[in-house]
């Protein structure tokens, strides 16, 4: 039960290949430190919180990567704010922090705008936003 | 110390904070949730305002913490409805926002949250901050309420101590708390000022009050002060009591007063009672032996000062103790008051508690003469104060004075009471320097009046010295002689020369005080002055009834035992009772009492004394009456009164055979106790010449030194033994022979009859 629904700390803690996505990054898409943060929360492991969040953070992630791409294709700004918003913070919280400040930028540009981004910016987003869904996806089945 | 159920579930609050968390992003809020359980909170997660909101409906957590943007509900309207909820506004709320976001910052406290914590990109790394600011929320949030409760409790206290606290500006003026409006009768929100205050105290007092608060301003310094205050909503004066202190501003300058009132009406009240109580009597009103000795002493001090005389009267009622056992306490205690009332109306009595007032105010020169009044020393003693007096007429015009007030007779319990006193008179400082020996020397003149038959006053002069204490160590001894065990019976045997037998003795008190045994005549006469003869007298009645049974068992004792009474004790109407109970308790029969009255003695209350003799007579008590000859008394009363046997005066036993008159006197008495069917007896024979004429003027029955001595009780038998059973005494053969002689006295008895 505890292996199972637990990733072992090399899976993270050692930054595993399948983490480290992008060349055009140094680091880490995910931040190891982050991770053992999150360990640290539930240091016997025994509420699977690690995977929970997990979990939570994948499910969202598609999610909102929907959305935003149903707002760029509608041209929906609140639509496209609400997601970048959610997604700014929670991706600090998993770890990814890059992409957390991506979204972090296109919300405070899009405020400052009251307009819609650039599609390319979009479009870099959406994959940035795929690059660290594949990432949480291979640290869940690890 | 064991904790409490409450302290425990304290503790554990304190220790385990109950959260509610709500935020729309799931991977937040299972974050902070898994982070703030690992801080030992215990973490309720909600996903929406909506949630927050019913969540909370179901009970409120220590805090809350609302993400600020949410869709629908955002955290702004979910802490609005929270704030309006019951309870929901002492919760402390902190506001999730966003970077750079101080919009929302500001919406936040509008909206009622506590306070803000920015979500940077690293918080939820963070969790300590996150813990630490919600730590300092309940921190805040419960000295907060500690707080407020304790201001409930004062404010409650305050109202239950009718106190309350004002704060004085010299800008803005006086504000009182709602607990101190109350104190001068006004509702939470009224206006009152300083002025307005002011305006109750009563007017001359208000002048007072108006220069201290000025003097204590312009020293800045600490009031403390009482102030009688007449609100108008209800009558009778209150006493305010104020404390207060200054404040003073960062460069020193006084700026007000801050301090608190309290109604001390009930207080004053119970300490002015408790003054009265400490200073004056409670039967009379007077003032008590404190209050006056206490003014004596300022008296004497201003005589001192001033070159004056003072005097002191010490007033006793003559013969009190009779009427309390008479009529009773309560009509001694109706009779006090009235003598009381009368005394105080012949000096310029004063009955203000003086203490506070005398040495509060500087009085006028002529001050001490409020320092006048009478007192009440206890029992029917009462002291008169004069401060100043001229000369020693003056105290003597008073007590004088006090003579005559009392002639009027005092009505109680439907009786006229003439009641007469005694007053002693000593002069500050001629007869003494202090209270102290004033009280003494008109203590000494007083007793020279009972002496000299009371009913009058005397001045005290050094020839009086020393005799009223020595009479007042005696009383004081005998009162506890009775429970000591220090008064005996000695028993003188009666008897019948002619069949030479004792036919019964007559009881004579002795008082064995320390070594001595002091005699009848050193103590009885003391003893009916301050009425201690009653209680001893009843004693002798038992103890005369108990041997009369310890006799009869030793050795067949069958006579009568005499005792002597006074005539007060006639006139008591339980005296019948007594007697018939301590014979009753001896189981010896009421005969074996015989009561001896002197003739003085029943001439002087001779009404009084007839009832009782008859109901005496009824149940077998006979009646002797001692003394007999020297009495002015008319002779006839004799045949109306039921009495047994006459006592011829010892007096006339003396003279027998020196005086002619004697002889006459004793055959007149033998002449008129035959006609009356009485038995005579003579005392007081002391030898056989003596016993050899009354024998032959007709006495058979005597009693005297020349038989016996009064001896103590175990004596008798052996007296019994050895003189009447052996018929070893001298006069055992005299009487045989005088017997024998008989026809010889009985002519002359017969002639002296003519």
């Amino acid at each position: 039960m505890h292996d199972d629904e637990m990733p072992t700390a090399g899976a993270f803690g050692a930054a595993p290949p399948a983490s480290r996505v992008g060349a055009a990054f140094d680091e880490p898409v995910i931040d190891p430190e982050a991770i053992t943060r999150l360990r640290e929360l539930d240091p016997s492991g025994q509420q699977g919180v690690l995977r929970r969040v997990l979990h939570a953070y994948e499910a969202s992630l598609a999610r909102h990567l929907g959305d935003i791409a149903s707002a760029r294709d509608g041209a929906d700004l609140d639509r496209l704010m609400r997601a970048v918003h959610t997604l700014k913070s929670s991706s600090a919280a998993v770890g990814a922090m890059a992409f957390s400040q991506r979204c972090a930028d296109i919300e405070q540009a899009a405020r400052d705008a009251r307009a819609m981004p650039d599609a390319t910016e979009i479009q870099a987003l959406l994959g940035q936003g795929q690059v660290v869904l594949a990432a949480v996806g291979a640290m869940l089945t690890a | 110390m064991i904790p409490t159920a409450t302290s425990y579930a304290d503790e554990h609050a304190r220790d385990h904070p109950r959260v509610l968390l709500a935020d729309d992003d799931q991977v937040t809020l299972m974050i902070a949730g898994a982070a703030l359980r690992e801080r030992g909170f215990v973490v309720r997660e909600v996903d929406s305002g909506r949630a927050a909101l019913e969540a909370l409906a179901e009970g409120l957590p220590d805090v809350i913490v609302l993400d600020a943007i949410m869709p629908e509900l955002d955290g702004f309207d979910t802490c609005r409805a929270l704030r309006a909820m019951p309870g929901g506004e002492n919760v402390p709320v902190l506001m999730l926002t966003g970077l750079n976001d101080e919009a929302s910052i500001t919406r936040a406290y509008e909206a009622g949250a506590t306070d803000f914590f920015v979500k940077t990109q690293q918080w939820t790394q963070q969790w300590s901050l996150l813990d630490g600011r919600l730590r300092y929320l309940l921190r805040a949030s419960r000295t907060r309420l500690e707080l407020e409760r304790s201001k409930s409790k004062l404010a409650r206290a305050q109202d239950l101590a009718r106190m309350g606290s004002f704060d004085w500006r010299l800008k803005t003026g006086l504000i009182l708390s709602p607990e101190a409006l109350r104190v001068f009768g006004l509702g939470p929100g009224e206006v009152l000022t300083l002025r307005g205050v002011l305006r109750m105290v009563p007017a001359e007092d208000r002048r007072v009050l108006v220069r201290m608060l000025r003097s204590t301003l312009e020293h800045g310094s600490v009031l403390t002060t009482d102030m009688p205050v007449t609100p108008t909503w209800y009558s009778g004066d209150h006493v305010v009591h104020v404390e207060a202190e200054p404040e003073f501003n960062e460069q020193g300058q006084m700026v007000g007063y801050t301090g608190v009132v309290q109604d001390v009406t009930d207080r004053r009240v119970a300490e002015d009672k408790i003054r009265h109580l400490a200073n004056f009597d409670a039967l009379t009103g007077l003032p008590n032996r404190r209050q006056l000795l206490w003014r004596a002493e300022r008296a004497l001090e201003m005589a001192r000062r001033l070159g004056h005389q003072c005097a002191m009267l010490l007033i006793d009622l003559d013969r009190f103790k009779i009427i309390n056992d008479t009529l009773g306490h309560q009509s001694g205690d109706e009779l006090l008051m009235e003598v009381a009332r009368r005394l105080r109306g012949c000096v310029r009595h004063s009955d203000q508690v003086l203490e506070a007032v005398y040495e509060g105010h500087g009085m006028g020169v002529r001050s001490h003469r409020s320092l006048e009044a009478v007192g009440r020393l206890g029992g029917d003693e009462f002291v008169a104060l004069l401060p100043e007096v001229a000369d020693e007429r003056d105290a003597e015009r008073v007590a004088q004075r006090m003579l005559e007030v009392m002639r009027e007779p005092i009505v109680v319990a439907g009786q006229e009471c003439f009641v007469t006193a005694s007053v002693g008179v000593a002069l500050y400082p001629r007869d003494g320097g202090s209270v102290a020996d004033l009280m003494r020397n008109s203590d000494v003149a007083m007793y020279s009046v009972k002496a000299t038959g009371r009913n009058a006053s005397a001045l005290y002069g050094p020839q009086l010295a020393g005799r009223g204490r020595e009479k007042l160590e005696l009383e004081t001894a005998l009162h506890k002689a009775i429970e000591r065990n220090e008064l005996v019976l000695h028993y003188q045997p009666k008897i019948d020369v002619r069949s030479a037998r004792m036919i019964g003795v007559e009881a004579l008190m002795r008082w064995k005080r320390g070594d001595k045994l002091v005699p009848p005549g050193d103590f009885i006469p003391l003893a009916e002055e301050t009425g201690l003869i009653v209680p001893l007298s009843e004693w002798a009645l038992s103890e005369a009834a108990r041997q009369a049974r310890a006799w009869q068992q030793s050795f067949g004792f069958t006579e009568s035992i005499a005792v002597n009474l006074p005539s007060r004790l006639f006139e008591r109407s339980d005296l019948v009772d007594h007697i018939h109970q301590v014979v009753t308790a001896q189981g010896v029969p009421h005969r074996v009492i015989m009561l001896e009255i002197t003739e003085d003695n029943l001439m002087k209350d001779l009404q009084n004394v007839i009832p009782a003799l008859h109901r005496l007579n009824e149940i077998g008590v006979e009646i002797a009456i001692d003394d007999f000859g020297t009495g002015y008394s008319s002779l006839s009363y004799l045949t109306t009164l039921p009495i047994s046997e006459l006592k011829i005066d010892r007096s006339f036993v003396r003279d027998l055979g020196v005086s002619p008159q004697s002889s006459a006197v004793v055959t007149a008495i033998i002449a008129l106790a035959r006609s009356l069917g009485l038995r005579v007896i003579a005392e007081g024979v002391e030898t056989l010449r003596q016993m050899e004429v009354l024998h032959r003027l007709g006495v058979v029955v005597m009693q005297g030194f020349l038989f016996s001595r009064p001896v103590a009780a175990t004596d008798l038998a052996l007296w019994l033994d050895q003189s009447v059973h052996a018929r070893s005494a001298p006069w055992i053969g005299q009487a045989s022979e005088l017997e024998a002689a008989a026809d010889r006295p009985r002519a002359v008895a017969g002639r002296a009859r003519l």
